[in-house]
């Protein structure tokens, strides 16, 4: 997708006036965010299995050379074809190349940020294939023509009312008549549409949630079973992964487990958790007869190596978008790329560049809820406030490296401030003076216009607090 | 090469002032032999029959139907029962899997051998013998082979599935551990399918559907004896 983070103040703006989006977003709080607080309330050990997952995150991340090269080797020994791809013109390009080679006309994915991150549909498209969306969410968008607005759940943006419409518009060679009002009879619809399609995929094209270096298997974690419908069904499964999805052990696994599902949506695990080792084996009577892994950096080696590594422990649970205050207001669209919410702005600007992303890390008001239901404890706050201090120092940062240095000049001389302030007080009091409030500031037009802006008192709290500490009564207000 | 210089990148910004090369490989070689105990919750180190009940509870919670019976012999009546009440006899698959093959089943109800390319779907049952129940989360373990294939747990409407009492494990670790021990280290089953209730979605008005690409039901039949 072309990236749009650097209107996201304006989107911002757009998405707050979107009554339909906010009735959408009224759900979060009763809905994945009660679900995950019931589900930690059922694990007592939760915070000991959170330090262990973001240890288990590190150690894996301080060693990720040597564990790509593990599994690997390991995937390649259970017949698995490894590509590595530096970016994602690289990884496309793979990727188009192993289905023009086998003819493919109909590709089934099953959900993967990373492929949105690439833009892998658009270019398999314009090599003449249809590629699908079986994750249903991802389903709607694309018969929609948008993109994602959540981690984990796409198309939380979307009512009952317009998938009917879609489906309706969409699946013309079904009875015009039929009945699509319940969620169910929608579910039931689309089941059918797309097993069809499933059975006929050439291709299927996965992400994974994690790569198990022990035994070079990958792992999808889905509830609707797209992933593996996409993974046993057509003749070739690619798995298409990021270098930092590597974890060293089954035994590792287990604890990564235990926190994901429940970050997630609050189930103490989804209904399908798969481990794809290889393709078909002699004697197997299903399954792919070869199986390729697409290993993507994609900037993120650079991550590393920059003082990000942090942010590369996540394991996309989609628990910072739920509990974050901006993300609730604005919706996932707002941030203009594929990751949104906190994890989104620490990351996207790494993908794109600070100067197209560098409204994103000032999408908080650090309130540190996401640090708070991080299962993998990222220090999110801190990563954004690195952005910030990189965004001021970029040059689109002058006017408010300006602004801060004039403030910077006066905090550092007291008398001078107090001077100034002073002055500002008495200023606009004096202007203010018939309605003790403001319908209208000069660079707080955003402000007024909603709601007035109170004008002070006509003294500062400085000379109020010396008056009072001379024992002097309270100052009265000059009219 | 793209390997070759994403390696060394990685390498680059991994490397830390003091730990060398010889130091890194040893602690990974040390963790993929032993990683280090993590903590495991009180529910997932349960005995005996504390760990049934958590593992029937938990399958409970998720919508998943239990049938507790004395021994596989008694399979057959289970399920022709189970299946008989809403849907008649519907067809019945089942994979290369001798013990489920050669169990006396009823006229209408005997289980078909399924083969490749059969696209089940609708109206039609599977059964498949799990690997091993974890009772943390109330799991099924499938491994995948010429007995068990993966895609009977994902293409029939309706997925039973047979589970000896003797092979609920307490934890995830207990069963890759079992996995380990009866499969061997050298060569995971092609798919090892954990799941943990039927096939549901959550991405239409917020509202959770069951039946979104896999099975609408799960029934599990834990059979008492191994």
């Amino acid at each position: 997708m072309t990236p749009a983070t650097a209107a996201f103040k304006s989107s911002a703006e757009k998405a707050l006036a979107d009554a339909k989006l906010a009735k959408a977003l009224a759900g979060l709080p009763g809905g994945l965010v009660a679900q995950r607080t019931a589900a930690k309330a059922r694990v007592p050990e939760f915070e000991a299995l959170r330090d262990a997952a973001r240890d288990i995150r590190d150690h894996t991340l301080q060693h990720l050379d040597l564990y790509l090269e593990a599994f690997a080797a390991k995937a390649e020994a259970a017949g698995t074809r490894v590509h590595w791809a530096e970016d994602a013109a690289e990884a496309r390009t793979i990727i188009a190349h192993l289905a023009v080679e086998r003819g493919a006309r109909l590709v089934a994915k099953g959900k993967s940020m990373v492929s949105e991150e690439i833009a892998l549909n658009a270019c398999l498209e314009s090599l003449g294939m249809k590629v699908f969306e079986s994750d249903l969410g991802e389903y709607l968008l694309q018969i929609r023509g948008e993109t994602p607005s959540h981690i984990i759940a796409p198309a939380i943006h979307l009512s009952q009312d317009e998938v009917e419409a879609d489906f309706r518009r969409v699946h013309a060679h079904l009875a015009p008549e039929r009945g699509l009002e319940t969620p169910e009879l929608l579910v039931a619809e689309a089941r059918a549409v797309l097993r069809e399609r499933f059975l006929a995929a050439d291709i299927g094209i996965t992400g994974a949630n994690f790569l198990v270096a022990e035994t070079g298997s990958a792992v999808i974690v889905t509830n609707e079973g797209n992933g593996d419908l996409s993974a046993h069904l057509p003749r070739t499964h690619i798995v298409l992964a990021s270098i930092d999805k590597v974890v060293p052990t089954l035994a590792d696994l287990a604890t990564l487990l235990r926190v994901l599902a429940r970050s997630a949506t609050g189930q103490d695990m989804t209904a399908y958790t798969s481990l794809l080792t290889g393709p078909k084996a002699p004697g197997d009577p299903d399954g792919p007869a070869e199986c390729h892994i697409v290993i993507l950096d994609n900037g993120r080696s650079e991550m590393l190596r920059s003082g990000l590594g942090e942010a590369l422990r996540c394991i996309r649970c989609g628990a910072c978008l739920n509990h974050c205050p901006i993300y609730n207001a604005v919706g996932g669209h707002a941030y203009g790329w594929v990751y949104a919410g906190p994890i989104g702005a620490v990351i996207s600007p790494a993908f794109l560049g600070i100067e197209a992303a560098r409204d994103l890390p000032s999408a908080s008001t650090f309130c540190g809820k996401c640090e708070e239901v991080c299962p993998v404890k990222i220090p999110l706050t801190r990563l954004m406030r690195d952005w910030r201090v990189k965004s001021l120092a970029s040059a689109a940062g002058a006017w408010e490296r300006a602004g801060l240095g004039a403030w910077s000049f006066f905090a550092r001389r007291p008398r001078l401030y107090h001077l100034a302030a002073r002055l500002g007080v008495g200023a606009t009091h004096m202007l203010a003076r018939s309605r003790g409030a403001f319908r209208w500031l000069p660079f707080a037009a955003a402000w007024t216009r909603g709601r007035d802006f109170p004008a002070p008192q006509g003294h500062t709290f400085q000379a109020l607090w010396s008056k009072r500490k001379r024992g002097a009564p309270p100052m009265e207000t000059p009219r | 090469m793209s390997r070759t210089s994403i390696l060394a990148r990685v390498r680059a910004g991994t490397l830390r002032t003091g730990t060398s090369e010889r130091a890194r490989k040893r602690a990974v070689a040390e963790w993929m032999a032993a990683p280090p105990p993590h903590p495991r919750p009180a529910f997932a180190r349960t005995e005996a029959a504390e760990r049934h009940a958590r593992f029937k509870a938990c399958l409970e919670q998720q919508g998943t139907a239990v049938v507790a019976i004395d021994s596989l012999s008694e399979l057959p009546q289970a399920i022709t029962v189970f299946l008989s009440r809403p849907f008649g006899s519907p067809h019945l698959a089942i994979g290369d899997d001798n013990r489920l093959s050669t169990l006396h089943w009823p006229d209408g109800f005997r289980p078909a051998r399924w083969s490749p390319g059969e696209t089940l779907g609708d109206g039609t049952a599977a059964l498949s013998h799990a690997f091993a129940g974890v009772a943390e989360t109330g799991t099924l373990v499938l491994a995948s082979g010429a007995a068990s294939p993966a895609s009977l747990a994902f293409l029939p409407e309706t997925h039973l599935v047979a589970l000896a009492e003797t092979d609920i494990v307490a934890s995830f670790e207990k069963a890759f551990a079992k996995l380990r021990a009866d499969v061997g280290a050298s060569r995971v089953p092609r798919a090892v399918n954990m799941i943990s209730g039927a096939s549901r979605t959550g991405d239409i008005g917020g509202k959770i559907v069951k039946g979104a690409h896999g099975p609408r039901r799960l029934a599990v039949f834990i059979y008492a004896g191994s």
